[in-house]
């Protein structure tokens, strides 16, 4: 089975973002005209360039491409929308690059774009839980945090210091939804929500918009668009719900994901510059650093105290902040991901730059579940 | 045929019931595989794919190991704090379910769903298991 890493080199060109927020009465069109424009500016192409694009929203309901896009000017461009519950951007993300990868396109976009709207399809199923609970993420996770503090021996203090490391991050990025520096303290005495986790130690509700224009060899020249800050998509990696025989279902979905995606670029974890991870909940971010290999199983804790995961250190982890202070409005999150990752690879990120960065990894878990990894490289 | 109504639904079906021998989910069984899975359903197997004329329902006892227990300090419906526990069952499946609040919890104790509280319906909550009379351990 062909990868899209066999067919035609496909080019992140342009990103665009309007900055994640708490929900306010701004129209989502607003939102996400924002980010496909600044997106448009960043490659320095028009809008009749683009041939096709891939509309990421979880909330929104159906048909809410055409009605935002038709302000850009009707072009007649293929639309088709994308839902992937958290990894609906990401998903996004990769349908844009699978088209110029195909040949389908020379350019297209992939636009994720949400409002705190709406609820999730299990409503539907028919089928009736075991428990009120169970399908509440932020219960789930409480429950894995409290095995996790018991099995690997972590004390809430040191999962807490992935909030620390994020929200500083936050406060660095301008289109973060929380842009406030808190201490280990500050981040311990949030109000409680499950368990170890409270509300600074998951990721917040919200609204946003990202869009990034990917392109191929062929439309870079013809564009005239500025080689040094285009970034290769390196390897496209997504997978779903195996029998995993009461594994959590999300680490097990890192581990196969991002092994495609590493057998795909053909590197080593441990050569990762940046790496956005799904953070949801601060616990996550312990979990998946270790399921993808940037450090041993158990080593989290200690690598992410010894600067490891800082901007700076050896990897730089969740630097836009993360989904617990950049945001996570679902539909674009995983396309910030992207945005984020380019900026640093371009060396655009000021100050939140990670030195000498050249390869970078997103990484989004959804309600499925479902995992999509993307790599990036110059 | 009049379409059903708030008043005309059909009560939804039941998670657990009461047995001679204590409480049980009610779940699913594959005729092909064997696999067995909570919560009830007639849509396919999840381990080996086959159709819905192959899943029938099956009981599964409400008794295992706790994994984890976490107290739940906000939630929509339910008046807080609950305490919610994951619990390995020994028939195979892994359930999140209402947790006792009268225990001290750690992982690893034994636990079993209580067939006569009703306090938490349409939901079984789960309480320490009781000893069977004469054993010691």
């Amino acid at each position: 089975m062909a990868r899209i890493t066999d067919l035609r080199p496909v080019h992140v060109a342009g990103i665009g973002l309007h900055p994640y927020q708490y929900p306010t009465e701004t129209s989502y069109i607003e939102l996400g005209l924002h980010a496909v424009r600044e997106a448009l500016a960043d490659a320095g192409v028009p809008w009749p360039s683009v041939e096709a694009a891939f509309v990421g929203t979880a909330r929104l309901g159906m048909a809410a491409g055409v009605p935002m896009l038709r302000y850009l000017g009707m072009t007649g461009l293929r639309v088709s929308q994308v839902e992937n519950a958290s990894a609906t951007g990401s998903t996004a993300f990769r349908q844009a690059v699978a088209e110029v990868a195909s040949g389908l396109a020379d350019v297209a976009i992939a636009i994720g774009v949400d409002k705190a709207l709406g609820k999730i399809a299990a409503a539907g199923t028919g089928i009736t839980p075991i428990s009120p609970a169970a399908d509440i993420p932020f219960a789930r996770y409480a429950l894995l945090t409290e095995r996790y503090l018991a099995e690997a021996g972590y004390t809430r203090e040191q999962i807490a210091m992935v909030a620390v490391k994020n929200h500083g991050n936050g406060a660095l990025n301008p289109y973060a939804q929380r842009r406030k520096k808190r201490t280990l303290e500050e981040v311990l005495a949030a109000p409680a929500v499950a368990g170890p986790l409270n509300g600074l130690q998951i990721t917040p509700q919200g609204e946003g918009a990202a869009a990034v224009i990917v392109m191929s060899e062929d439309a870079i020249q013809r564009y005239g668009v500025a080689r040094d800050r285009t970034v290769r998509v390196a390897a496209s990696a997504t997978t779903s719900d195996q029998a995993f025989d009461g594994q959590n279902a999300d680490v097990a979905l890192t581990v196969s994901a991002t092994n495609a995606a590493y057998e795909e670029w053909g590197g080593d974890p441990k050569d990762l510059d940046i790496v956005e991870v799904h953070d949801a909940f601060a616990i996550e971010e312990l979990l998946f650093v270790e399921a993808m290999g940037l450090c041993p199983p158990g080593a989290g804790a200690g690598e992410l105290a010894a600067g490891s995961f800082n901007i700076g250190g050896r990897t730089a982890v969740s630097p836009s902040g993360g989904l617990l202070a950049m945001g996570h409005p679902l539909g674009p999150t995983g396309l910030g991901q992207i945005a984020e990752i380019t900026r640093q690879l371009r060396g655009e990120a000021g100050d939140r730059q990670h030195p000498g960065a050249k390869t970078g990894l997103a990484h989004m878990v959804g309600i499925g579940p479902v995992c999509v990894v993307h790599i990036l490289e110059r | 045929m009049a379409r059903p109504t708030e008043e005309t639904a059909p009560e939804p079906p039941r998670i657990w019931e009461k047995t001679g021998g204590g409480a049980v989910l009610i779940g699913w069984a594959c005729g092909q595989c064997g696999q067995r899975g909570l919560p009830r359903q007639y849509f396919g197997c999840e381990r080996c794919g086959a159709p819905r004329e192959d899943i029938s329902e099956s009981a599964l006892a409400a008794r295992g190991v706790l994994r984890s227990s976490a107290s739940i300090e906000r939630h929509a419906v339910w008046p807080v704090p609950f305490l919610m526990g994951e619990v390995e069952l020994d028939d195979g499946p892994i359930v999140h379910s209402f947790l006792s609040a009268e225990t001290a919890w750690e992982p690893g104790m034994r636990v079993a769903g209580d067939a006569d509280d009703l306090s938490r319906e349409p939901y079984l909550i789960f309480v320490l298991e009781e000893k069977p009379h004469g054993t010691h351990h």
